[in-house]
């Protein structure tokens, strides 16, 4: 069932995409595919939505609305619209290169688990609660950013619903490292670089140490970069403003750092693109869907805590014992100092491991600045378009470095930038032979340094490997094992990787308590029908409760009611 | 048959500006050694252009900068490859 489920979902979402593709595209093939990934990550989108709204995220109900979805298009002839499958004249050697990436990517799919501490903390515990309950709950975790928009989740809980299990749901982050470097290609063709080159500049891209290594940490700074460049894509194509819609709504409802980055195409897009059509009424219907479907989390925000941007108030985002996250508002001095050590010191990468939480590094690689800086230079001076198109990117950087609270991890946010080197490179590597040849050798550099997350423990892929996928986590509790329901409490700074708590296939029910006293923590314990109770770090409510004999330590962080 | 555009004149003044970058980035460098950052390196890039651009040792000018940082990353960088591929394997 969960295999059909997923086979017959994927099915009629692809099925679908192209149907609508037929009604919004712009006859470029390039740009075409950029619109058909869109259009499908926003039907995965839409479709988790509802099916979460409904209470239907499970994989009976997935192949049903899969069997059916794919029956109809059938039967509306769809398959015979689609295009015969034929491989890009970009080379044999560029093929052979994007397979061995595609290869190695669902290789790092299979074997890798989630392993980023964010992830763990607050960006899957969600989707723990959605596959528990087959739908949306008011649980979204203890952590104040469980809260942030979920747009990429929603991706990720596609490809772990119909399996009920997690193997797989690195596939989203995949999804969108695609789009990302269909992007840059389609950009390349608008810059007139020959198809074989704007496959370079897309390759180049897609390795980026740190677009690559997000693909599969389960984070979704790769998948705002790669809307932010697909955003691009479109604003230098003359495809009607409602078309814009369809990354802008995506982008919002992934991160709101997408949002800081826009500025730089606002302004430029307006200035280079202006007979734009505005709209027609299937783009009109496609870009008003998907600005529904990213602005769901703001609404759902502005209805139960009274701020569409909440946990960001007046004074930023608060986390830590009073420690800024996010600041509200641009500061001159964070842009300064934010420029400042990317371009002095990040850009070398030699300050860590190729990292997807890219700590003091820049992750942009040696394609950036390597391969990229002079070409941009050459460009710049010899390509008007070019100039635009780097208008627009070096507005955008600097509106997210004011933006930005200068921290280790905040090249994160500006993972679209060296797209911008890669398009430089491919422009040059089309008229001088050197440049291509060092072109090839950056992607070797970066298919290699982009195996492994950097931080993963010695032995840390081996023993991954050696687990059943059925099991495989990164993360274990042992002194859980055999439980299968657990109330679990933390302090709001603590940061317990909590998604682990749920086990890989989602058979462990976990329940997250908020009591403001002793009494209150046993009370909600026994109306959940709890047992036990996981505490690991230093709580005054576990303490009290032991010390008042509601609760009895069995284990370290482990609590049995009395 | 069409006139071709006349090539604009060189601007020799234009390579005042690598050159104060040069300068300033040498006299406050906090990268030792100087050699190894990509700013000195895209200065002298760039005053070798303007004098080099329209000639043929341009294309060679071009590919060894590049090659240069490409060096320049590599030395930083690499080692913290190799340290997690062999670490993590």
């Amino acid at each position: 069932m969960s295999l059909l489920a997923l086979l017959l979902s994927n099915a009629a979402v692809l099925l679908g995409a192209h149907a609508v593709l037929r009604r919004v595209k712009t006859g470029e093939a390039s740009t075409d595919l950029v619109l058909f990934l869109l259009l499908r990550i926003g039907l995965v989108s839409l479709a988790v939505l509802a099916m979460g709204a409904a209470k239907l995220l499970s994989p009976a109900a997935l192949a049903a609305a899969g069997a059916l979805a794919t029956g109809a298009l059938l039967a509306l002839r769809e398959h015979r619209q689609l295009p015969r499958p034929r491989l890009p004249e970009v080379g044999t050697g560029a093929l052979l290169v994007a397979a061995a990436v595609i290869l190695r990517s669902l290789l790092q799919v299979w074997f890798f688990a989630p392993f980023q501490r964010d992830a763990h903390t607050y960006h899957l515990p969600k989707i723990g609660e959605w596959i528990l309950h087959s739908g949306f709950t008011g649980e979204w975790g203890l952590d104040l950013r469980a809260t942030f928009p979920s747009g990429f989740e929603l991706v990720e809980a596609w490809w772990v619903a119909p399996l009920r299990h997690d193997v797989l749901i690195e596939m989203a982050g995949l999804e969108f490292l695609l789009l990302g470097a269909a992007a840059i290609v389609d950009l390349a063709r608008r810059l007139e670089i020959a198809p074989r080159f704007a496959f370079l500049a897309g390759l180049l891209y897609a390795l980026t140490p740190g677009l690559s290594l997000q693909a599969t940490s389960c984070l979704n700074d790769g998948a705002a970069a790669a809307l932010w460049t697909a955003t691009a894509a479109l604003t230098f194509r003359s495809v009607p403003a409602a078309l814009l819609l369809l990354p802008f709504g995506l982008g919002i409802g992934v991160k709101p750092t997408y949002v800081y980055a826009l500025p730089g195409l606002a302004v430029v897009g307006l200035i280079v693109a202006r007979q734009r059509p505005l709209w027609t009424k299937a783009t009109l219907a496609v870009g008003l869907a998907a600005l529904a479907v990213g602005s769901s989390w703001y609404v759902r925000n502005a209805i139960v805590f009274g701020n569409p941007i909440h946990p960001m108030g007046r004074s930023g985002i608060v986390v830590h014992q009073g420690h800024v996250a996010q600041r509200f508002g641009p500061s001159l001095a964070g842009l300064t100092e934010n420029l400042y050590r990317a371009l002095d010191s990040r850009i070398y990468d030699h300050l860590g491991p190729p990292d997807p939480e890219l700590t003091s590094i820049s992750g942009w690689g040696c394609g950036a600045l390597a391969v990229g800086l002079v070409p941009l230079f050459l460009a710049l001076r010899n390509e008007r378009r070019m100039r635009w198109l780097a208008g627009a990117y070096a507005l955008s950087l600097v509106c997210v470095c004011a933006l930005i609270v200068p921290d280790p991890w905040n090249m994160r946010y500006v993972l679209f930038f060296p797209g911008l080197f890669a398009l430089a490179a491919a422009k040059l590597a089309g008229s001088l032979r050197p440049a291509a040849t060092l072109a090839w050798v950056a992607i070797a550099v970066q298919f290699v340094s982009t195996m492994i997350p950097g931080k993963f423990p010695v032995n840390g892929v081996s023993d991954l490997a050696a687990q059943s996928w059925r099991e495989r986590g990164f993360y274990k509790y042992p002194i859980l094992d055999g439980v299968e329901e657990v109330g679990f409490l933390e302090n709001p700074d603590d940061e317990v990787k909590c998604y682990s708590l749920y086990r890989p296939d989602f058979s462990r029910r976990v329940v997250f308590l908020r009591a403001q006293s002793a009494e209150g923590l046993t009370d909600a314990m026994r109306r959940e029908k709890l047992t036990l109770l996981y505490s690991p770090t230093l709580h005054r409510l576990t303490q009290q409760c032991v010390e008042e004999g509601r609760l009895t330590r069995i284990g370290a962080g482990l609590f049995k009611l009395r | 048959m069409e006139t071709p555009p006349a090539e604009p004149p060189r601007r020799t003044w234009e390579a005042l500006v690598p050159l104060a970058i040069l300068v300033l980035r040498l006299a406050f460098a906090t990268r030792q050694p100087f050699y190894l950052d990509w700013m000195v390196v895209l200065s002298v890039y760039w005053i070798l252009y303007v004098f080099l651009s329209r000639t043929r040792a341009m294309a060679a000018v071009t590919a060894a900068a590049m090659t240069a940082l490409f060096v320049i990353y590599l030395s930083r960088e690499f080692g913290q490859v190799l340290d997690t591929l062999l670490l993590c394997r």
